[in-house]
């Protein structure tokens, strides 16, 4: 177990790297000066020239990015260019209120996808099957932004429940959460219902019954159990589209977290912020995965680890 | 054992008692006796918030340019000079006097005495020297290039600053007057905080900073000293509100449901919602022209056939303006006649006169005059063969692409044949200074004095050495420009400045289009709300009615 995640920890290594130049490559390759950007539109050559030295961005790119991938493993991710603070500094400004969204945005996704799921696998091909199906696919087709809007107007314009944007309450991270949260756990629910009617029909779950279990005994501890682990799987990888989804979520909702953050800092080319960015939001899939990865042993004690 | 217990308990509630007594009787000369002022005046109190779209980078006056940083500095400080909300003329705010010695060299500036940072020192000539020298160290150069060759600051007596320049520079005085990177900056905070004065900033202003929520907002409390209004306002003490909260919400929809649900007072309404605002008797909508010229095409003249003043001018009677502005600005936005906008000091209305109003006919003629001609067959002018073909650079920024195209569709009933190149801002600026553009879409709205003329067409801010992005080299343009800038008499340089105008559009230098039209829908529950004519939010009388 230990050599496992030690494993998986060190096959990080590369991937972390891969990222890092990716990120890197595609910021500087793209169009578009930062000197410029800070300089103003209407700064003269002598100005923007200085600003470009001091940048370092008349550096060869080989060396500006050891620079930064050295500073980065010394835990210095540089200076923002637009605000000139340290870019750990701003990332932790702004982590806690992304993790909180998307722990919220996730914990509903679960609540409502894996029960809404169950519901529907237990009722197959009854009306309430279809209700729920009907709702995930619903959930599955709205777009983020659009289905955001409609939240603030109807819960916060028109009937006045709750706060349009901002992040002071608990109340103000009701309808992020709901708005980030709908999706993956319409995608949720598709899935349990499926994976719970393939082992639904499994022998065991007959054998289970023929013993003479209650259903109940029989839905939860055989059928959902056993239905899991493909579930757990989307369940990781929804976390990754969920990061996403919370730049398009948080710029709706005016919340401070990392992906308004990020949306700034490529709007304005701010290199340093973009690259710390990224490299944290990597290292929080690659840590959701190693965990999903664990997660499987718990629910199927035949899967090893070695 | 019980009793001992009893006694704790007993102890601390006289203890807390006490502490509550205390705490109550320091709050009490406050609320029990207040100045017979204060019980008059129901003005006071309440904290009004204003939504912005875009939140700044730092509160650091000399390190950036952004709007959104002038918008909370132009709250938290105030400027040496302030220019009168109707008439544009200079008006004393903290120099209550100023000079200007004959041979226009000296600016001579006299301090009110009574003036005192937030941090509790007083503005005087050495802290306002101190202040403006912070402008000259590394890093500031963006407030630099906005002032200027600032000449020596030299300390006369307590109050009474000098500041000596190598020739007459008359845009100093608008320099002086700029609400944000002019303004004081508090010489003990900048000690104190240092690199992190950027967020915590301080001058000496109606409002204090208070606090940054990145992300949220950022939250001002009134400075309870403020006795330094200037005559402008009927309020000459400190602000009415206890607090400013400015409230950055980027996205448009869900700003003005906030503005709806009443979480903000005031914010800038999109064009696209004034019309559902508009009839409503909650809010308050205040509309003015947005500063500059907001889209002018360049003509680079140093291209061919550009650098022919007939095709340039037959190039602007080709232009539409009200189908333009009726198209890219849904209508929200006045035609514009010259380089500089009406609301500028320095603005010479003859241009209304003499500018290109919309004539195909005398457009083809200037073509055709130019030996650009429209044979028989085609759509495309040609001259030797040649086809008239042009570019127009651009980036994708609100009203840009639906303009060029507006564009591109006139002058092609004029046969000419428009290529829209679109980049990515910074390379659209790059690829201007280097003069690879017949013509280009451009904007701009910070300048406030005249001194713009000489930045955008004087010779020796072409070819990318600064924004002549004209690339125009021409003498006559050239003196009237440097005239204009080293004219300290203001009527005189009322002169110059209205015949580089002249010039300008006698000579098609450049084809004004639009000036966009700016609007802000404000809470019923806020009085005394203003904007001066060139859109300068006045809020030293404003307070909260609930």
């Amino acid at each position: 177990m230990t050599t496992y995640v030690l494993r998986r920890l060190l096959s990080a290594l590369p991937v972390l790297i891969g990222v890092s130049v990716l990120v890197f490559g595609m910021l500087h390759l793209a169009p578009g000066d930062p000197a410029r950007l800070i300089a103003g539109d209407e700064a003269e050559a002598a100005v923007l020239e200085e600003w470009r030295e001091r940048l370092g961005l008349n550096d060869p790119l080989p060396t500006q990015y050891w620079r930064f991938i050295s500073g980065a493993l010394r835990g210095d991710l540089g200076h923002s260019l637009r605000t000139n603070r340290p870019v750990a500094r701003e990332i932790a400004d702004r982590i806690a209120p992304t993790l909180q969204l998307a722990a919220a945005g996730m914990s509903l996704a679960i609540l409502l996808g894996l029960g809404s799921g169950t519901i529907a696998a237990v009722f197959h091909r009854r009306s309430l099957d279809n209700v729920v199906m009907v709702g995930a696919m619903l959930g599955v087709s709205i777009p983020g932004f659009w289905f955001g809007l409609l939240l603030i107007f109807l819960f916060a314009v028109t009937l006045g429940w709750f706060p349009s944007s901002g992040a002071a309450t608990l109340r103000h991270l009701v309808l992020p959460t709901i708005a980030l949260g709908v999706r993956a756990a319409a995608i949720l629910a598709r899935m349990t219902r499926s994976s719970m009617l393939e082992v639904i029909r499994r022998d065991f779950v007959r054998t289970a019954r023929a013993k003479g279990l209650n259903e109940r005994t029989v839905i939860y501890r055989h059928v959902l159990k056993n239905s899991l682990i493909p579930v757990v799987t989307i369940i990781g990888l929804q976390f990754g589209a969920l990061l996403a989804g919370t730049i398009i979520i948080e710029q709706v909702f005016t919340w401070p977290g990392l992906g308004t953050l990020l949306l700034h800092s490529l709007n304005a080319r701010d290199y340093p912020l973009v690259q710390g960015i990224v490299l944290y939001i990597a290292l929080g899939y690659l840590a959701v995965n190693l965990a999903v990865d664990l997660l499987y042993g718990y629910l199927d004690p035949r899967i090893r680890y070695d | 054992m019980f009793s001992h217990k009893m006694c704790r308990c007993a102890a601390m509630f006289a203890a807390i008692a006490i502490i509550a007594i205390a705490a109550f009787g320091c709050a009490s000369p406050a609320t029990e006796e207040p100045t017979p002022e204060e019980e008059v005046d129901e003005r006071r109190g309440g904290t009004v918030v204003i939504g912005y779209s875009e939140e700044p980078p730092t509160l650091d006056a000399h390190a950036t340019t952004a709007a959104a940083t002038v918008g909370v500095l132009d709250r938290i400080g105030d400027p040496v000079l302030e220019r009168n909300p109707e008439t544009g003329d200079f008006i004393p705010h903290l120099a209550e006097e100023w000079d200007i010695s004959d041979d226009g060299k000296t600016l001579t500036l006299s301090l009110r005495e009574d003036v005192i940072f937030h941090s509790g020192i007083p503005l005087n000539a050495e802290t306002l020297k101190e202040s403006w020298s912070r402008i000259l160290e590394p890093g500031h150069e963006v407030a630099l290039g906005r002032m200027g060759p600032l000449g020596e600051l030299v300390i006369e007596d307590d109050y009474t600053l000098r500041i000596e320049m190598e020739e007459p520079f008359a845009p100093l005085m608008n320099w002086v007057s700029w609400r944000s990177w002019a303004q004081p900056v508090d010489p003990e905070m900048v000690e104190e905080f240092g690199d992190d004065y950027g967020r915590n900033p301080g001058s000496v202003g109606p409002y204090r900073f208070d606090e940054w929520t990145t992300g949220q907002n950022i939250r001002l409390v009134r400075n309870e000293e403020y006795a330094w209004a200037p005559s402008f306002y009927e309020n000459q003490g400190a602000a009415y509100p206890d607090a400013l909260e400015l409230r950055y919400i980027m996205e448009d929809a869900t700003r003005v449901a906030a503005l709806e649900t009443g979480e903000i007072h005031i914010t800038s309404l999109p064009s696209t919602e004034v019309d559902r605002f508009k009839d409503d008797p909650d809010f308050e909508i205040f509309s003015y022209p947005r500063g500059g010229v907001s889209m002018h095409v360049l003509f680079n003249h140093e291209r061919e056939p550009m650098d022919d003043l007939r095709v340039r001018q037959a190039l602007s009677y080709a232009i539409n303006k009200p189908a333009i502005i009726d198209v890219a600005a849904d209508g929200r936005a006045e035609e514009a006649h010259g380089p500089l906008p009406p609301t500028m000091w320095g603005y010479w209305d003859g241009v209304e006169q003499i500018s290109y109003s919309h004539d195909l006919e005398r457009a083809g003629e200037l073509l055709d005059d130019a030996g650009w001609t429209l044979e028989s067959g085609n759509s495309v002018r040609t001259r030797d063969g040649e086809p008239l073909e042009i570019t127009l650079y651009l980036t994708s920024f609100d009203h840009w692409v639906l303009t060029a195209e507006m564009l591109q569709a006139q002058w092609r009933e004029l046969g000419v044949d428009v290529q829209i190149e679109n980049y990515e801002w910074g390379t659209v600026l790059e690829y201007l200074a280097d003069g690879r553009h017949h013509t280009a879409l451009m904007g701009y709205s910070t300048s406030n004095d005249p001194d713009w003329l000489y930045r955008v067409f004087h010779s020796s801010q072409a070819g990318g050495a600064g924004i002549n992005r004209h690339h125009i080299r021409d003498d006559e343009l050239d003196r009237l420009v440097e005239k204009q800038r080293h004219t300290m008499d203001p009527e005189q340089r009322l002169e110059y400045a209205a015949e580089a105008q002249r010039f300008v559009v006698e000579q098609a230098v450049q084809a004004p289009i639009y000036i966009l039209t700016e609007y802000v829908a404000v809470n019923q529950n806020v009085e005394g709300f203003a904007i001066d004519h060139r859109g300068n939010w006045l809020l030293h009388d404003m307070w909260l009615n609930d």
